[in-house]
């Protein structure tokens, strides 16, 4: 019998329909996955079933908890079901816990909420929990404060006061975003133990195709509001029966993205060889002298004209650093950069902007990297000032609008403020801006991690063609192992501040020869990896 | 992914930020009529009527050289704001180069500017004032002067800690890319982004700088007679309260008055204008 049965759940927000006839079942001991784009409702659906909807929001349709109608009960009546039927897990883990509060404390103080029992007991309990996330008393006392731990610790602790009580529902909105990809694997394997010996029924929810696909027993997927499509995950993911739910497959696989041959003999573009670069680190004593801490040490590369290069690396591992020091933003402390056979970037001198115009960015967070107080038309003009001689208005406004539409937005744009725009659209808009000087060579630098799948596809299937048809050389830096996989021919993998490993992209995601890179890609949910599922085919 | 948020569309209606700005439009409204010549009449001396207390005639009443009480306070805006004014330019023209200078540098600059700072807020105004008239002369260029000064840390701080934060934006990364030189950075894009919280931290200086002024011209190191001005009036009705108590109310009400309004306005601007401080 289904421990969670929703029929007909529809909400409105000012008489806008965002929820429309929700309906699915959920039974005990089963992970289904509810997966969907931004503004599909996936959220809003996690918090109509417990009744917690932004006010203003009303909802009609039926919620029924093993025999328990939740639409008939009272306020009072919801927050025992909360917690004790139904915990909650969101993306975010830091600011799900309070941090003036060690996390004994905090799981404790949710038993005392829910049962009336001793503090002590409480206490107790709590430790049980924590134990149970895989918090070790050894070395993870309850006694720590949240700022303690790590990203992927905290999301256990939230899983902790979400669990403690043994609820038989368990929604987990995100769970794992927020997290990179060795915890998210930890997390995600937790999940599935819990679901399995504690017979907990969980709503895994995500954008994520991959992660659904790799945990969910069922997938239902969400889009504008309604359920178009639900079954086992291997069905829905190996023979899709719904047009949105294909597209969804293919963006996510990037099945768009086809790469021209590789030129033929490349001349090289941008060279590194032996870069360093050092900071202050913490000083070893009182008086003690300061030990350079190396963000990037001794790295060389060559980027070909026309090439299509990966790099990817855990957070941490100096991807940033590197990029910095390419796009001459940064000096390194030692090694040398040359640029078109010039040097480039020493320490101390402006590249020419001759050099300047070679290379291009786009940088990661769509909302940061375009002025608030700029037109889309003077931020895209930006980088023509790289020009020896001014452009006539005229020509400056035709090279604009071009790179405008080369990126798909229309010339309504121009005159309207980055605020006015989503957040794809504003990538977009990045993109146009590195595009109009017409580069040879173009950063991404985490550009497509934050947008959606469909997005993201769009995005890539552009910088494909770009490549194919004005030789547009780029060098992508993801965590996304699907991303370099479907755009780049060679992938650099960072670690430590070093490039541990080198090679065709197939080459080097098929058979991985460094630890680091066999660690990424075990833990990296793969559509490719479940089973009777090919990864591009529609 | 979120869930649809319900903002709403207008601003609530604010009666301290009118009230400051209805302050702050009557101040500058009594400048301009001063400097059209519109108070002239009342400042005349008129030893007959000395002394009136408020009523038809005189309607905040005369004081000891038969002068209009109403109309020296008007006139004493000139000085007040004036000098506030004038201040302030001094702080924005020291303080936000160095704040900018400070951030885009960081290192010894940073630390400089940081110790200069640091002096400047430990030496007491009124000495340096003191210190200034004794070799400059006392007058209003004295008063800017000694104002103006503690007015550049003030700017340079929050300047400083702005453009810190605007800087590892990556809309100057990308100017950067783009070949933006650091003069253009500046004023490309981090001025036009700093100016809500500039505009809004000038008004409270504003505010602070009228009551620094008539704190100057109360001990005699401000605007000089027989130009009227607030604090000199206070100095003056201070020796006369038995017989004319209205000689102080009206100065004293006019100072709080424009300096808990401009604070009003500073405080609320600052609220509109900086976008971490919305909610």
């Amino acid at each position: 019998m289904a421990l969670l049965t929703v029929r007909d759940l529809s909400v409105e927000i000012g008489g806008v329909r965002v929820l429309d006839g929700i309906s699915f079942e959920l039974a005990a001991g089963e992970v289904l996955g509810l997966v969907g784009e931004s503004g599909s409702g996936k959220s809003l659906t996690a918090l109509a079933l417990s009744r917690l909807l932004p006010p203003g929001a009303t909802s009609t349709g039926e919620v029924r908890l093993e025999d328990r109608d939740l639409g008939t009960l009272s306020e009072r009546e919801l927050c025992g079901v909360r917690g004790r039927g139904i915990g909650m897990v969101f993306q975010e883990p830091a600011t799900a816990l309070n941090p003036l509060l060690r996390i004994g404390a905090q799981v404790a103080e949710t038993v005392r909420a829910h049962r009336r029992v001793s503090r002590r007991d409480a206490l107790l309990a709590a430790a049980g929990a924590l134990a149970r996330v895989g918090l070790d008393p050894g070395s993870i006392p309850g006694e720590r404060f949240p700022h303690e731990l790590s990203g992927g610790q905290r999301q256990r602790v939230a899983l902790a006061l979400a669990t403690v009580l043994a609820p038989r529902v368990l929604i987990a909105d995100e769970p794992t975003t927020a997290l990179d990809v060795a915890t998210q694997a930890q997390i995600l394997a937790l999940l599935k133990t819990l679901a399995a010996t504690e017979g907990m029924a969980i709503l895994l929810i995500s954008h994520d195709l991959a992660v659904v696909g790799q945990f969910a027993d069922r997938l239902a997927i969400l889009n504008g509001g309604r359920i178009v499509e639900t079954g086992p995950t291997r069905a829905v993911l190996g023979a899709p029966a719904d047009g949105y739910t294909r597209r969804l497959k293919r963006d996510f696989g990037l099945g768009g993205v086809t790469l021209a041959p590789g030129p033929g003999a490349p001349r090289p573009l941008l060279l590194a060889q032996d870069l360093v670069r050092e900071y202050p680190g913490a000083r070893t004593g009182l008086l003690g002298r300061r030990l350079p801490k190396r963000a990037i040490d001794g790295v060389s590369l060559t980027l070909a004209e026309g090439e299509r290069v990966g790099l990817v690396g855990e957070s941490g591992s100096g991807k940033s650093t590197l990029v910095r020091l390419l796009l001459a933003l940064d000096a390194p402390s030692a090694g040398s950069l040359e640029l078109d056979g010039r040097r480039f970037a020493a320490r101390g001198a402006a590249p020419a902007r001759s050099q300047r115009r070679l290379v291009q960015a786009v940088f990661q967070d769509p909302f940061g990297s375009l002025n608030p107080r700029f037109t889309v038309r003077r931020i895209i003009a930006e980088p023509l000032g790289l020009l020896e001689a001014p452009l006539a208005p005229a020509e400056q406004a035709r090279r604009v609008g071009r790179a405008l539409a080369d990126v798909g937005l229309g010339a309504d744009a121009l005159a309207r403020y980055p605020h006015e725009f989503s957040g794809g659209e504003r990538q977009r808009i990045a993109l146009a801006r590195a595009l109009v000087i017409e580069p040879k060579l173009l950063i991404l630098d985490e550009a497509v991690s934050g947008l959606d799948a469909s997005l993201r596809s769009q995005i890539l299937e552009l910088l494909a063609g770009l490549n194919a048809s004005r030789g547009l050389g780029y060098l992508i830096v993801s965590h996304d192992l699907g991303v370099v996989r479907a755009t780049t021919e060679r992938l650099l993998v960072m670690h430590a501040g070093r490039i541990v490993e080198a090679g065709p992209t197939a080459e080097v995601l098929g058979a991985p020869r460094h630890p680091y890179t066999q660690a990424l890609i075990a833990a990296t949910p793969d559509l490719g990896r479940i089973a009777g599922v090919s990864p591009t085919g529609a | 992914m979120s869930a649809a948020r319900v903002t709403k569309a207008t601003p609530p209606r604010d009666g301290a930020f009118i009230a400051g700005a209805s302050i702050a439009a009557l101040l500058l409204l009594a400048v301009a009529a001063n400097m059209l010549g519109a108070f002239d009449p009342g400042l005349a001396l008129n030893v007959d009527a000395r002394f009136l207390a408020p009523g038809a005639r005189h309607f905040l009443g005369t004081d000891a050289l038969g002068r209009d009480v109403a109309a020296m306070i008007a006139a004493g805006a000139t000085a007040s704001l004036g000098v506030a004014l004038c201040a302030v330019a001094v702080g924005l023209l020291g303080g936000v180069p160095l704040g900018l200078i400070a951030a885009a540098r960081g290192g010894l600059a940073d630390e400089g500017v940081a110790r200069l700072n640091d002096v400047l807020f430990a030496l007491p105004p009124l000495l340096l004032a003191v210190l200034l008239a004794a070799t400059l002369g006392p007058g209003a260029l004295t008063a800017i002067l000694a104002l103006g000064l503690f007015n550049i840390p003030v700017f340079a701080r929050i300047t400083r800690a702005s453009a810190r934060t605007l800087l590892t934006r990556d809309f100057v990364n990308a100017a950067r890319v783009a070949g933006k030189g650091p003069l253009a950075i500046g004023f490309q894009h981090l001025l036009p982004n700093l100016s809500g919280l500039l505009i809004a931290q000038a008004t409270i200086q504003i505010a602070l700088g009228i009551a620094a002024e008539a704190g100057l011209s109360y001990v005699g190191l401000g605007a000089q007679p027989p130009a009227p001005s607030w604090g000199r009036m206070l100095h003056d009705a201070q020796t006369l309260t038995a017989i004319a108590p209205w000689l102080a109310w009206f100065p004293g009400i006019a100072l709080a008055g424009s300096v808990l309004g401009l604070s009003v306005l500073g405080d609320r601007l600052r609220e509109r204008l900086d976008p971490r401080a919305r909610r």
